[in-house]
């Protein structure tokens, strides 16, 4: 279980972003979360994957209180992928910098072959886009972000990839936290979702 | 198809002439080092005989006051320059590069090594230059510990910034939370974002190091009297040059100037075919 209890946060000398927020997110749940731009949920989604620290409140994930040292079992899918790969790096060593990925998981996102020799600015968003998938479902990932992570891609190729990431949750029982605008996706693949401006209403 | 054999051929030809600049920029020097390597004692004596003679089929750069061939000396004194140079900032470019890392790791350590960069740059050059090679004692040992320490500043600050950038990357914030440690980071990530600049910055330390050793040994803080270093031949012929024997300081500084102008040639090509924001053009 993914606990969020009371997490606050700000940048430096700004008034609070949000306040006291409180979320849960079960194993092999997908929530949706969704609300209008610049008010916090990527930043929220950051504080999530243990890459900024929020400044009141904790997080428990399956019982333990963040940080967490080394992997972390909450790992966040970007919006834009061309981003977060190295841009000097092969895709096969992107791909090994998540730890040893199941070959299948690969086959199933439909990355090509080819594409491992590949360097990222050799790829179209769509395509980078799965690898950072792929890098962020490692075996050891519990709960997964989802910021976006579709946005950039067409109608087809957006199914595709929800079908595969779904029947993973099932498979692994992962749990998602899907951030998007398009009410219609959430809708779609979604057990539950969150407006995120009520999430942030509800302490006022 | 059509489209990309054209822009093979295009890039092709502006890359090729960067590499035969750079091949040709390495020859030369090769060549000059080369030569100054294999002149042997015998070439750089005395013969009293052969004094003061202008410059000629016999000796292309004349010969001096003892009847010395001025190109042996200057060619020697040219391969001196470059093992001072090459010494000095091999050292200068490891203490940049760990220094530039070190910075990445705190703030408080950003802030010490801004600091010293900061205290280096603000003080003339070849005061402290002639402080530390006279400190450590002159001669080679001390010219190259003085340019070492005195010429990292610059490229440090660079790479800093370099570092700084690359630190905050999403990849960087992605890599530290698939558990990796920060020094597979600074390996992996860093390391080579920074290798261009790094071997830039080596090529053009270069032109730096020689003339500041020349310029302390002419004014007499650096390599000892015997040795055939250009800025000894400089000093020494100005005492000269009054006399009308211009070719002994005409030729040797042109030979610096040469050398200098190779190597910086070179870095600049170097940079070209390598650098992130110039190899995209290429």
């Amino acid at each position: 279980m993914l606990e969020v209890n009371g997490v606050s946060y700000r940048y430096q000398n700004n008034p609070w972003l949000f306040k006291q927020l409180n979320l849960v997110i079960h194993p092999g749940e997908v929530v949706g979360l969704y609300g209008k731009s610049g008010t916090g949920k990527t930043t929220l989604a950051t504080i999530l994957a243990g890459l900024k620290k929020q400044a009141q409140g904790d997080i428990k994930v399956d019982g333990n209180l963040y940080p967490i040292k080394g992997f972390q079992p909450v790992q966040l899918v970007w919006q834009l992928p061309e981003k977060v790969v190295n841009p000097k790096w092969r895709m096969e060593k992107v791909l090994a910098e998540g730890g040893d990925l199941d070959p299948e998981l690969l086959t199933a996102l439909g990355i090509n072959e080819e594409w491992l020799n590949r360097y990222p600015g050799e790829l179209s968003g769509g395509e980078l886009q799965r690898f950072c998938l792929a890098r962020a479902l490692g075996p050891e990932t519990r709960y997964l972000i989802a910021d976006e992570m579709t946005t950039m891609l067409d109608a087809i190729t957006q199914a595709q990839i929800w079908h595969t990431v779904l029947q993973l949750v099932k498979q692994r029982n992962i749990g998602i936290l899907a951030i998007s605008h398009d009410p219609h996706l959430l809708k779609r693949v979604c057990d539950r979702i969150i407006n995120f401006d009520e999430l942030v209403g509800n302490v006022y | 198809m059509i489209e990309r054999t054209v822009k093979q051929s295009n890039s092709c030809n502006l890359r090729q002439r960067t590499l035969v600049t750079i091949i040709i920029a390495f020859i030369l020097l090769i060549g000059i080092i080369l030569s100054g390597a294999l002149i042997g004692p015998e070439k750089l004596g005395v013969n009293l005989q052969l004094r003061n003679i202008p410059p000629s089929f016999a000796h292309l750069f004349g010969t001096d006051w003892l009847g010395r061939d001025m190109l042996a000396r200057t060619f020697k004194g040219l391969a001196l320059s470059f093992g001072v140079g090459l010494t000095a900032a091999c050292i200068s470019t490891i203490i940049a590069l760990v220094l530039s890392l070190l910075s990445s790791v705190n703030k408080a350590m950003d802030a010490v090594i801004t600091w010293l960069i900061d205290l280096f740059l603000s003080m003339p050059h070849i005061v402290i230059l002639i402080l530390i090679s006279f400190a450590a004692g002159g001669g080679f040992k001390g010219v190259v510990i003085g340019l070492a320490l005195t010429h990292w500043p610059s490229l440090t600050r660079l790479l800093r910034a370099e570092v700084l950038q690359l630190k905050n990357m999403n990849y960087v914030a992605v890599s530290k939370s698939l558990g990796k440690s920060r020094l597979w980071i600074a390996r992996h990530h860093i390391l080579p974002h920074l290798i261009p600049q790094l071997i830039v910055g080596f090529v053009l330390l270069f032109p730096h190091a020689i003339l500041h050793e020349a310029a302390i040994t002419f004014l007499g803080f650096g390599l000892s009297a015997e040795a055939p270093a250009i800025g000894i031949i400089l000093s020494e012929s100005m005492r000269y040059l009054a006399t009308g024997m211009w070719w002994l300081a005409f030729f040797p500084g042109l030979s610096l100037l040469a050398m200098v102008g190779i190597f910086d040639l070179l870095g600049r090509n170097i940079r070209r075919l390598i650098d992130p924001f110039h190899s995209q053009k290429l």
